[in-house]
């Protein structure tokens, strides 16, 4: 897998998937850009919390 | 939650996340190139790196992926194994534990081909699905 000096300039996520052969696309981008804050709405304090009692751990100071 | 270089970690990929990616899964790349793009760091748990490099065709992916300024491995230390007993009991996964485990440490969604793993785990909301 090589890397040449053009990819200096990129940030590591375009950066990784160039060395990885990928081609992002506007599309891709959005749909990926939506599904990690989505994902992350879904993570609550009292999930986290909840996740914790599961397990045995005290809940997380606020 | 941050790395040990004080990069924050936003992402943690689990083992059919990684084994995903090796494959030249698109949609894994994407969101791994928003996360990196965005100056933070996805989370490789040790214990599915390991799991993955079990079965994975291509390891170039998977050297890639381990050693890349995206990506950080994580593990928990020995005062940690209790938790992660009781996380395996969850997910009946030592590894999909450990990726678990991680979302606990770092408050950030996981990444998985595999959400069924995780249902009994916070009703398995903290999963962002690999969709190909």
């Amino acid at each position: 897998m090589e890397q040449d000096a053009s990819h200096d300039t990129d940030k590591p996520g375009t950066a990784l998937m160039k060395a990885a052969g990928m081609t992002s696309t506007p599309e891709g981008r959005e749909k990926a850009r939506r599904a990690l804050a989505e994902g992350r709405a879904r993570l609550t304090p009292e999930l986290l919390n909840s996740v914790r009692a599961q397990i045995g751990l005290p809940p997380r100071a606020a | 939650m941050n790395d040990p270089d004080g990069r924050r970690i936003s992402l943690i990929l689990d083992t059919s996340a990684i084994l995903a990616f090796c494959r030249g899964s698109l949609h894994v790349g994407e969101v791994l190139g928003q996360v990196g793009d965005d100056d933070t760091v996805a989370a490789l748990p040790a214990a599915c790196l390991v799991e993955a490099f079990q079965s994975v065709i291509d390891r170039d992916h998977l050297d890639l992926l381990a050693s890349h300024a995206a990506a950080v491995v994580v593990a928990d230390g020995p005062e940690k194994w209790l938790p992660w007993a009781a996380m395996y009991s969850l997910t009946g996964s030592f590894d999909a534990a450990a990726a678990a485990l991680a979302f606990v440490d770092y408050d950030c969604p996981v990444l998985s081909a595999r959400p069924e793993l995780y249902e009994q785990v916070g009703g398995g909301r903290m999963v962002i699905p690999v969709v190909d």
